[in-house]
């Protein structure tokens, strides 16, 4: 059954304003980091989400995409992991950096970007540690699906965050990062 | 400046026993959006089967899953495969929630997340890919749907 919707109009949704797009970046040459800053601007939303489609440069079938909050690049975070790897099921841990989600590498077909969705929530809250819950994986030479979630133990607002990829290796061209506000109901 | 999203496009409910259910023109719907979000809500059967632009070319797709049986956790690749399937054995009635990342971009493979929810065997989360730059235009389940199925589809700007 075919159904053919630009009959059916293209608007509607939910209320106008519950979930905001705030800030893309779509790398146009490759860089080391991307950074949201001024995160401080949008207290009026409870909760962030960083949508991305991204890739590393690293000669990898997975990188890992690894956040921090307001610089500090101390071990003040924690991150756990249950991730299907095709043939198995894993959990792991990292108890000082949030190792957030996965990145595809260039080992994989060279228009081939890895999805991922990140939650931090109540970020600008200032007397509870940040906590994140993401979504991501890789279907290419290297497949796995990954949920996690992790913690920045500080009670600091998040006024910035800033992602990288956990080798050091650059983001490519072509990714992209979007940041979405959340309200509260 | 912020922009209100996550923009309802389109909504299916199947009335009769249906093989196979299309949501065309996405190139027209999702004018503007970046990412496209399908959400199943089904009486008896979650497990879909995409297909994007009625592409069933052998190696177009591949996916890996992992699920939770309530007494056992399994993960299985489906590679070289005519479609996109997300589920391997977590079925029943539930949801199922699909993302599409870039859906009209023309430099990129397309990439799919999804998560599944049966209220009689489990728990589910995949991703795919649809080794194509091509832009979505259609959006196909191969599945056998029923009567009280329904399909909701949103836009997200990026």
């Amino acid at each position: 059954m075919a159904f053919n919707l630009s009959l059916l109009g293209a608007s509607g949704g939910g209320a106008a304003g519950a979930y905001d797009l705030l800030e893309t970046t779509t790398l146009t040459t490759s860089a080391s980091s991307v950074t949201f800053s001024g995160l401080g601007s949008y207290s009026d939303y409870a909760h962030l989400q960083i949508r991305y489609s991204a890739r590393t440069s690293g000669a990898v079938t997975a990188g890992i995409l690894i956040v921090t909050a307001n610089g500090d690049t101390g071990s003040n975070y924690s991150s756990h992991e249950l991730t299907g790897a095709g043939s198995s099921v894993f959990a792991d841990s990292d108890l000082s950096r949030m190792r957030t989600a996965y990145l595809i590498g260039t080992d994989s077909a060279s228009d081939s970007f890895a999805p991922g969705i990140i939650d931090l929530l109540n970020f600008s809250s200032a007397d509870t540690y940040k906590t994140f819950r993401s979504l991501s994986g890789i279907a290419d030479t290297g497949t796995l699906i990954s949920l996690r979630s992790g913690s920045w133990r500080n009670t600091d607002s998040v006024t910035s965050l800033t992602l990288v990829d956990r080798s050091g290796n650059n983001f490519v061209t072509k990714s992209r990062f979007s940041l979405y506000g959340i309200k509260a109901a | 400046m912020a922009t209100p999203t996550y923009d309802l496009l389109a909504t299916v409910t199947i009335t009769t026993t249906t093989s196979g259910t299309t949501i065309s023109n996405i190139d027209t719907i999702g004018a503007g959006y970046r990412d496209l979000v399908l959400v199943l809500s089904s009486t008896d059967n979650c497990v879909v089967y995409i297909r994007l632009n009625s592409d069933s070319t052998v190696g177009a797709y591949s996916s890996v899953n992992a699920e939770g049986t309530g007494s056992a956790t399994s993960s299985n690749t489906g590679p070289n495969s005519t479609r996109f399937t997300p589920t391997s054995s977590v079925y029943g009635g539930g949801t199922n929630i699909i993302q599409f990342f870039d859906f009209s971009q023309t430099d990129k493979h397309k990439s799919m997340l999804s998560r599944a929810g049966s209220s009689a065997n489990g728990v589910n989360m995949a991703t795919g890919r649809w080794a194509n730059t091509a832009a979505v235009t259609s959006i196909t389940d191969l599945s056998t749907r029923n009567a009280g199925d329904t399909f909701h589809l949103y836009g997200i700007a990026g």
